[in-house]
């Protein structure tokens, strides 16, 4: 996957994430390794740009006697989610193209 | 590279964002190293899995819309203060001469009058207080070559201070005095002299090429100084844990040091001089080719901490132990 298109699937991936509960930096990359390759490195500028673009937001909690940074997916995050979501039908569309005509 | 180590070469990596930008990535990786710990993950392995700090920070340089800001010069023109209490100062710089000096009191504070085409940042994160000079596009021009000779950067370091100093800048010489009692110094130039006296300094790390490194009167507990194509002259040092002194294709010259672990390398360069201590106390090995030797090749007994390792090539050596008087 070229970096770009990865970066905007990692954005939506971490929303996704965060739709089900506010996690912080070194969960949400245990998460998402799963499905998609994320390291701490490339997830620090996701989370950067998210919280810039009010995608998420930050709340600090205590642990273990000090503070963790958490993120909490706001509307316009959400709204992300559903816009990725409802391109989906579309892209299927256009792989089950391409998949025909390479046959 | 422990934590501490990664987190200060990245703090120093990152000095052209600002402050709170800085502060956010450090914090994210702190947080991450202590969650890893946490859950039994090895610091060590966790830190190499990060990458490299210069790729990190290259690469949330590149993402950061902010650009590369100017210090503000404070108070006086042309002086850059540390508005916080330091522990440790970085000087990272090009193609400019360094002096490291002693001030009674008062901040850490640089003095730099910068040029058209030098871009200056400063930051103080945690206790460390960064001052980066980048030249914007370096000019080969022998007038400039020495004229620069002139432009310097001036950093005084008040005698309250007993933290840390690293230093670096190329092709242009550093030099410090008097400084009171630093925990660890390291300076690294290229191409340049690295001369330095009378401070006492817990570990001294001194590095440079195509110039010659002079140490006089310093005090601590390990010195390692490093060279080539340069002489290395070392005078009334002190250094238990060790004194190790390297060059090649140049002499070495060493009088009244002091060591338990002597380790002195050249090639196509002597090494002579005086150093302390009772020959008998130490595991001696010593090598050259096409010279003489006042040192056996070896001469190791069983249960000898001391040690004195001298080898060079195509020259004398000439050392000689002289007991220290009290």
């Amino acid at each position: 996957m070229d970096t770009q298109r990865k970066k905007g699937v990692l954005e939506i991936c971490v929303l996704a994430l965060l739709q089900r509960e506010p996690s912080y930096g070194y969960r949400i990359v245990r998460d998402i390794s799963p499905y998609i390759e994320v390291s701490e490195s490339t997830l620090y500028p996701i989370l950067r740009r998210l919280e810039a673009g009010d995608c998420v937001s930050t709340f600090s909690q205590e642990h273990n006697g000090r503070l963790r940074k958490y993120y909490r997916i706001e509307p316009q995050g959400k709204e992300k989610v559903r816009q990725f979501l409802s391109e989906a039908e579309e892209m299927r569309r256009i792989y089950q193209f391409v998949e025909e005509e390479s046959k | 590279m422990n934590q501490e180590e990664f987190l200060q070469q990245l703090a120093r990596e990152l000095a052209p964002l600002n402050e709170e930008e800085r502060g956010r990535v450090i914090d994210y990786y702190r947080e991450m190293i202590c969650d890893g710990i946490e859950n039994g993950e090895d610091e060590q392995k966790m830190i190499e899995s990060f990458g490299k700090p210069y790729d990190i920070a290259a690469q949330i340089l590149a993402e950061s819309r902010s650009t590369v800001q100017a210090a503000i010069p404070s108070e006086e023109e042309n002086t850059y203060t540390a508005k916080n209490p330091v522990q440790s100062i970085i000087i990272d710089a090009r193609q400019i001469a360094l002096e490291i000096r002693p001030v009674p009191s008062g901040p850490v504070q640089v003095h730099f009058m910068p040029a058209e085409n030098d871009r200056v940042s400063i930051s103080e994160q945690d206790g460390i207080f960064t001052f980066r000079q980048t030249v914007l596009y370096a000019i080969f021009h022998w007038h400039i070559f020495f004229s620069r000779e002139q432009h310097k950067i001036v950093l005084d370091i008040p005698e309250s201070f007993h933290g840390a100093l690293s230093a670096s800048t190329s092709n242009a010489r550093i030099g410090a005095s008097g400084l009171g009692k630093l925990s660890h110094v390291r300076l690294e130039s290229s191409n340049g002299q690295i001369s330095l006296s009378n401070f006492e300094c817990g570990t001294l790390n001194a590095k440079t090429s195509n110039g010659a490194v002079i140490i006089h009167n310093l005090y601590g507990s390990n010195c390692t100084v490093q060279t080539s194509n340069g002489r290395i002259s070392a005078e009334s040092c002190t250094f238990p844990d060790g004194l190790t002194l390297r060059t090649c294709n140049s002499g070495m010259f060493v009088q009244s040091v002091s060591s338990d672990q002597y380790d002195f390398a050249s090639s196509n360069g002597s090494i002579r001089g005086t150093v302390f201590g009772d020959m008998r106390e130490y595991a001696v090995r010593s090598h050259t080719s096409n010279g003489s030797s006042t040192l056996p090749p070896e001469l190791v007994y069983p249960d000898q901490k001391k040690s004195m390792n001298v080898h060079t090539s195509n020259a004398r050596i000439d050392i000689r132990f002289l007991q220290q008087s009290t």
